[in-house]
């Protein structure tokens, strides 16, 4: 008690002190104030056996993990490319469950060209009747079915212009070039779906065909001329 | 305290590595997705909500509809299933490929399951060779989907548009994601935030009748078209019209769809639903 009580009369800025303030309420203060006579230290000890056994496991865990939910971690796709989501387990997993670009899907495609992104129906009509003297129709159009699609993959490429006969009918128009604002999936499918619209039969075309004219015919500037175009075999 | 600054790394890698890994990471992986166009449409997805469902957003954030509803279809897994649409000419030699024999009663049709994308692409082939139209389809598999909360798993690409993402840890009412789809009624939704028990007897929701205003009927008044229709409202000189929350709440609602097939969550194609607009909600003439 005295011990503790002298420093504190003698120097009142110590009643602030915690050790001493503590010390004061408490049933046991002499023991308290006095400062521990040592300090808690940390050392090293030997790793348990079990905890690296642990860590070896989560890593091997964590290493299964990756190869499987990673995705393709060769492919192009990248690791852990965002496209993937559980249930699936990679990217090429999730590109075969979509459905290829087979007859019902070009077809969709084709339409969409045909009515949205190039608004080939401005001119040659939705019923693809197109216009009297000016736009070719494209139903029943010995053009559109002829056996081989080159002369009309030229057409949407460079454009028409001139006179021109369609089933015995004249008409003197003109069409645009698509050959930049077009890819060869888009000509390919918007012909396919003209072929095969409003009653027309014809096979597909492909975009390896449109590629080829395409790479056949970059040196071409204008539009083609019906007379031009009668000169490439559609049989 | 001889090892502060072990300490203090020690403490620093364990912050560091759950940031990196669950917010780090996610947003390499996933984070700024761009609003995609569709190939096969050539429109926008998600697309942009109307003006009403943009609000009625606000209006369910507001009412802590997200405590008891998730907005997030889940799936387990996809089986791969053989359909077709069209026999064609040669029906006998496309069943031979298949040793299948029967004419079908409807179609399309479905010929087999539980096929692997290869095996399906084959069958698919040797029956599109022979005359006939089929394709392949992917089935998702899961109880959120059977129980018709969705058609497939929702992905990132389907939050884009939100704002919070408003998308619910909890499940004390069903799903929402493809409430829209689902239950296509506005008057529907309007009757079940009067009083949820009047269309799913049961329901333990809240009734959200501060929504509605309740007007007495001077005698001879007509109720207003816009009045909702309860069962007992011809005796009643009360009428129930929705306020402008409700409405946006229900527009919200019904903009809550997720079943257009993307690449990261292949799904049969549905036949397209009028999409939600701005136009006031139809409320049949009394």
């Amino acid at each position: 008690m005295s011990k503790k009580h002298k420093p504190s009369q003698s120097k009142p800025a110590d009643v602030s002190k915690p050790g001493t303030k503590a010390a004061a309420g408490s049933s046991a203060p002499a023991k308290l104030s006095f400062p521990e006579t040592s300090e808690p230290t940390a050392a090293r000890g030997a790793t348990p056996v079990f905890l690296i056994a642990l860590l070896g496991f989560i890593l091997f865990w964590s290493d299964v993990y990756v190869m499987q939910n990673g995705g393709d971690l060769a492919a192009k796709s990248g690791a852990f490319p965002s496209q993937v989501y559980y249930p699936y387990r990679s990217y090429a997993e999730v590109d075969k469950l979509n459905p290829k670009a087979g007859g019902a899907a070009v077809m969709e495609l084709g339409e969409f060209v045909y009515k949205g992104k190039a608004k080939c129906d401005a001119c040659h009509q939705p019923s693809g009747l197109g216009t009297p003297g000016l736009n070719p129709p494209l139903a029943g159009s010995d053009w559109v079915l002829a056996d081989k699609p080159d002369r009309i993959i030229r057409v949407v490429l460079n454009g028409l212009t001139g006179p021109v006969d369609v089933n015995g009918v004249p008409f003197n128009g003109t069409m645009l070039p698509w050959r930049d604002a077009l890819t060869d999936a888009d000509i390919a499918a918007v012909l396919s779906f003209i072929r095969n619209s409003w009653g027309n039969k014809a096979p597909l075309v492909t975009p390896e065909q449109v590629k080829a004219i395409r790479d056949a015919t970059t040196d071409r500037g204008g539009n083609w001329t019906a007379d031009e175009l009668k000169a490439v075999p559609d049989k | 305290m001889n090892s502060g600054p072990l300490l203090f790394l020690g403490l620093f890698a364990a912050m560091a590595s759950s940031f990196a890994g669950l917010i780090l990471a996610p947003q390499l992986q996933i984070g700024r997705q761009p609003v995609r166009v569709l190939a096969a449409t050539g429109e926008l997805y998600p697309a942009p909500r109307p003006g009403l469902a943009q609000q009625g957003a606000e209006v369910y954030r507001a009412n802590g509809c997200v405590e008891c509803h998730s907005q997030q279809v889940r799936q387990t897994g996809a089986d791969i299933e053989l359909w077709l649409t069209d026999p064609g000419t040669n029906w006998t030699d496309a069943a031979k490929t298949l040793s299948l024999a029967t004419p079908f009663p409807t179609l399309p049709a479905r010929l087999l399951q539980g096929l692997t994308p290869e095996r399906g692409q084959a069958l698919a082939k040797a029956l599109t060779d022979s005359g006939a139209v089929a394709d392949v389809r992917v089935a998702p598999v899961g109880p959120d989907i059977e129980r018709k909360w969705g058609t497939r798993l929702s992905v990132a690409q389907d939050y884009l548009r939100d704002y919070p993402v408003l998308i619910g840890n909890q499940r004390l009412g069903p799903d929402l994601a493809s409430v829209g789809a689902r239950l296509p009624d506005a008057n529907w939704h309007l009757r079940h935030l009067y009083d949820p028990r009047l269309t799913v007897p049961g329901s333990m929701m809240p009734r959200y009748h501060y929504l509605f205003e309740k007007r007495v009927l001077q005698p001879g008044e007509q109720p207003s078209p816009d009045a909702l229709r309860l069962d007992d409202d011809t005796k009643s000189s009360l009428e129930v019209v929705p306020k402008p929350e409700a409405h946006a709440l229900v527009s919200y609602l019904l903009s809550l769809r997720v079943e257009t097939p993307l690449f990261e969550a292949p799904a049969p194609k549905l036949k397209p639903v009028e999409p939600a607009t701005n136009a006031p909600v139809a409320t049949p003439a009394p």
